[in-house]
């Protein structure tokens, strides 16, 4: 389709004030790649009809939230359009008695939590920066920050969806209710896709209380065994952990742990994990700044620097950490009780970052975990799966990819095996 | 399609002689689970090894004959029963429990090991499997995995689904791959996820790997007695309102207690309206403000008594009590069916008062024990099968029970599953097109009618006709039922 042909097409669909063409779709690129327009559509109607029009005319869609995590993927083979979501910011219905919510996709963490917050409710979700993230963006991309360890994972507290499909139907899975086997529980497909089986419109998710009380407690290490092992045996404790990570810092490996609950649990799981700290060898700190926001990011635009994350067994993450540490990353953050760890190099040329992505490979086989190239620059997603080797199951995952989105439509080769 | 002779020669070179079923006698005692459906299946396989199983899986599709995993046979939605003319694949043999890994948290089992011993295997360890569907003695994994069982402590800790990192499993070509796996994250869809709950229309688990929790510091359990049901359900929905998440919260009525008491001894007051029996846990200071918190909400509410601080063997009466009830309401009625649906936790006293509603004007009896703070109901609606039009009365009061949940903005089923039973309520809460979403992962995963066919979505092929005919007649249900 010409340009012209597609800006008339667009702006039938969508109106002029959604529609962004010329030098302001700049702001869109992913990996190097510029669209060739971007839509801000302000309804599910408008993303279904934009999808009817992208499948009819084959023109690849990339989904668009906040931007906080487009650098996370393999470079799309092609990119027609970016589906900005960020007007689709309405809490659809928030009943705070039965502690559950059914928002948009486009509305930021922040936002969202501000809201259930009025109501002493908050949602499971622990992406990084909050104010930036959208629902859609972490649900496509399933992100979960330290507070995994209390909150569980987003697809554990997301208990039903709405969803585009490639053609524009809008369809749903699971429903509004905490317990629900009706049917294949398709949310679980959809979370984590990377926008490549559906355009997540709509999630409902179950609630957590909030907190009473909080606290933070900073210990530092001289290595890393001590301070992922006071973490895990918080957690065994039950203590009130909400969440722990540990960060390389000055050749110290610092434990960063918050606690939340109520006031008594949280005063005694503090002094309990200072008297469980020393023998460990950890020492109280103060003002203990937390990377792992910056850690976790993979922004969109030019990337710089490599960031890697593997997904450890959590006994063995010690080890890994202090062979990684030997490598001087500028970040080394890991989430002790879960067995992720981030690793990023700030200033390393493309060809030092090859390698260090080819050995960072070599040491996910030796550890038996997985190795995910978080972000990087864009001309070295040429040459690697960002999601490395497809496992056993990839043939079911591509079957999946090609019954879902048969054309191509939605970010075609941006996920693991270029699917 | 009978399965012949030679294929019964096909499957014994895979397994062994000994191990592949197919006289009538010995085909009987796998015609059944927990519900009134029956169907002889041709012949069952008991694989002793993942590669048997795939091996048994290849021969199954060459020949076109359909397959359906079994564990214990103690599903309530008819998912372990054969389809006539299929395989059944065994799980009997696949009871081994490979590792317990207290460092990292976690078990890896075969497919037919019993819920319940896995936690004790993790328990020298100070860990636990928490998913406790009331079957826990005798269900296995592979039939929690394909259902997604909950149990009474998945309103804190979530259902099977929360619990399962990977899973090895055989496709529908009979290859064996890994989905998830021990580390956190895995690349890919999350196919874990869908197999989990898939009702064993996708393929055939058979290894899983679960996460294994701490055991709590402290468990509090609270027997809160109410006059009726009605304060007794606003109870649950308070607790939950104000945002306090129980471990536990069940709710007996009396028509059950009344089967209960007699039978097991539980400790359940005879002539109380219901009873709410609430489990709290955590840290000890964590465990006894919420403890403190739901005794004054019962109270307020007008719980006519409460009691705690009962012993460990006390506690476990409370608990056998509990989920042994659906045994129990046998000596009530001759037969009896039971219902499955959630509702929000808002609407639990309106909802549970249509139900009573609903049961008087159909003229039954109905003994409700069930997952009240997941708003999950389980109205078991007692008569007497000979008494003529008796079983039409159950069967359209059900449905009229049903409705009332959709109505409420719940679902159709919360823990026991779709089935045969319930594929025809699928359309009460999802469009054609959201179905055909769910029908293309069939499609996406090769599966052409080999696992399970006729459950969960309705289909053209042989055994979902037989089935739907049977529909029409269940009474009751099987003997090992519980809920």
């Amino acid at each position: 389709m010409r340009e012209g042909t597609l800006e008339a097409r667009l702006l039938d669909v969508l109106g002029r004030d959604a529609v962004v063409m010329g030098e302001g779709v700049a702001a869109y690129t992913v990996d190097g790649l510029q669209p060739r327009a971007a839509v801000r559509p302000a309804t599910v109607e408008q993303v279904s009809e934009l999808l009817r029009l992208a499948h009819a005319e084959r023109l690849a869609v990339v989904c668009w939230g906040g931007g906080t995590m487009m650098g996370l993927g393999n470079r799309p083979l092609r990119y027609d359009l970016a589906l900005d979501l960020r007007r689709l910011d309405q809490v659809v219905e928030h009943e705070p008695a039965d502690l559950t919510a059914t928002v948009q996709a486009g509305i930021t963490l922040a936002s969202l939590q501000e809201r259930l917050g009025r109501h002493g409710q908050m949602v499971g979700l622990d992406p990084p920066y909050p104010r930036r993230a959208t629902v859609g963006g972490t649900l496509a991309t399933a992100v979960a920050g330290p507070r995994r360890l209390s909150l569980g994972h987003p697809r554990d507290i997301t208990i039903g969806m709405r969803v585009v499909l490639a053609d524009g139907r809008v369809t749903r899975a699971g429903g509004r209710v905490v317990k629900n086997v009706a049917g294949y529980d398709l949310c679980k497909l959809y979370t984590g896709s990377l926008g490549t089986l559906a355009v997540i419109v709509e999630a409902t998710f179950k609630l957590y209380p909030r907190p009473r009380a909080e606290a933070a407690l900073f210990f530092s290490f001289e290595g890393a065994e001590g301070a992922c092992r006071l973490a895990r045996e918080g957690r065994r404790r039950g203590l009130a952990l909400a969440s722990a990570t540990v960060q390389r810092q000055e050749g110290a490996y610092l434990l960063l742990a918050r606690l939340a609950g109520t006031e008594r649990a949280v005063e005694r799981s503090a002094l309990e994990l200072h008297s469980l700290a020393s023998p460990l060898g950890g020492e109280t700190v103060a003002g203990v700044m937390d990377r792992w926001e910056a850690a976790m990011a993979a922004p969109a635009g030019p990337a710089r620097g490599l960031t890697l994350r593997w997904g450890l067994l959590p006994a063995r993450l010690p080890q890994a950490m202090e062979r990684l540490g030997d490598l001087s990353p500028s970040l080394l953050v890991a989430f002790p009780t879960v067995g992720t760890l981030y690793a990023r190099w700030e200033d390393i040329d493309d060809a030092a970052a090859l390698m260090a992505a080819e050995g960072a490979r070599r040491l996910a086989r030796e550890w038996e975990a997985t190795l995910t190239v978080h972000s990087c620059p864009a001309a070295l997603k040429e040459g690697l799966d960002v999601f490395g080797e497809p496992p056993s199951s990839w043939r079911l995952m591509r079957q999946v990819k090609e019954r879902w989105d048969e054309r191509g439509v939605l970010a075609p080769g941006r996920f693991l095996g270029r699917l | 399609m009978p399965v012949e002779r030679s294929i019964v020669r096909e499957l014994q070179r895979i397994v062994g002689k000994r191990w592949v079923l197919y006289r009538p006698e010995e085909l009987i005692v796998y015609e059944y689970d927990g519900t009134i459906e029956r169907a002889l299946p041709e012949a069952v396989v008991l694989p002793g090894s993942a590669e048997e199983v795939a091996a048994v899986v290849r021969v199954a599709r060459r020949h076109g004959v359909p397959v359906t995993a079994r564990g214990a046979g103690t599903g309530l939605s008819g998912g372990a029963v054969p389809c006539e003319g299929g395989i059944v694949v065994a799980t009997t043999r696949l009871n081994r429990i490979l590792e317990i890994d207290p460092e990292n948290g976690i078990a890896v089992v075969e497919p037919g090991v019993v819920n319940l011993e896995v936690s004790q295997a993790a328990a020298p360890f100070g860990l636990y499997y928490a998913p406790d569907p009331s079957s826990q003695r005798a269900c296995t994994i592979g039939g929690n995995v394909a259902e997604n069982a909950g149990g009474p402590h998945c309103l804190r800790y979530g259902t099977t689904t929360n619990h399962v990192l990977g899973l090895e499993f055989v496709t529908p070509e009979g290859d064996l791959v890994w989905l998830g796996g021990r580390t956190p994250d895995p690349p890919g869809y999350d196919l874990v996820g869908v197999v989990v709950g898939s009702e064993g229309t996708l393929g055939i688990v058979t290894k899983a790997v679960l996460r294994l929790l701490p055991r709590p510091e402290a468990t509090i359990t609270i027997l809160a007695i109410f006059d009726d049901v009605d304060q007794a359900s606003e109870a649950v929905s308070v607790i939950i309102a104000q945002g306090i998440l129980p471990a536990a919260l069940e709710m007996l009525d009396r028509a059950t207690m009344d089967a209960v008491e007699p039978y097991i001894h539980a400790g359940y007051p005879p002539d109380a309206g219901a009873v709410l029996l609430i489990e709290v846990e955590g840290l000890r200071e964590e465990a006894q403000e919420q403890a403190q918190a739901v005794q004054g909400i019962c109270q307020e509410l007008g719980a006519r008594e409460l009691r705690v601080g009962f012993s460990p063997e006390e506690r476990e009466r409370l608990w056998a009590g509990r989920k042994a009830a659906l045994g129990a309401l046998g000596r009530l009625a001759p037969s009896y069916y039971i219902l499955d649906g959630v509702v929000p936790r808002s609407r639990l006293p309106q909802v549970l008062r249509g139900v009573y509603e609903a049961c008087e004007r159909f003229g039954l009896r109905v003994a409700n024990v069930f997952h009240a703070g997941d708003g999950n109901l389980h109205p078991n609606l007692l008569f007497d099968e000979r008494e003529p039009g008796a079983t039409r009365r159950v069967l359209d009061c059900g449905e009229e029970i049903m409705r009332l949940c959709v109505e409420a903005g719940g679902s159709i089923t919360g823990e026991h599953g779709v089935g045969y039973e319930k594929r025809d309520y699928l359309p009460w809460i999802f469009s054609q097109d959201d179905l055909s979403a769910m029908a293309a992962l069939k499609e996406a995963f090769g599966t052409a009618g080999l696992f399970n066919p006729g459950k969960v979505f309705p289909t053209h092929k042989g055994c979902g006709e037989v089935s739907s005919a049977m529909r029409k007649a269940i009474a009751k249900v099987g003997p090992d039922a519980y809920i």
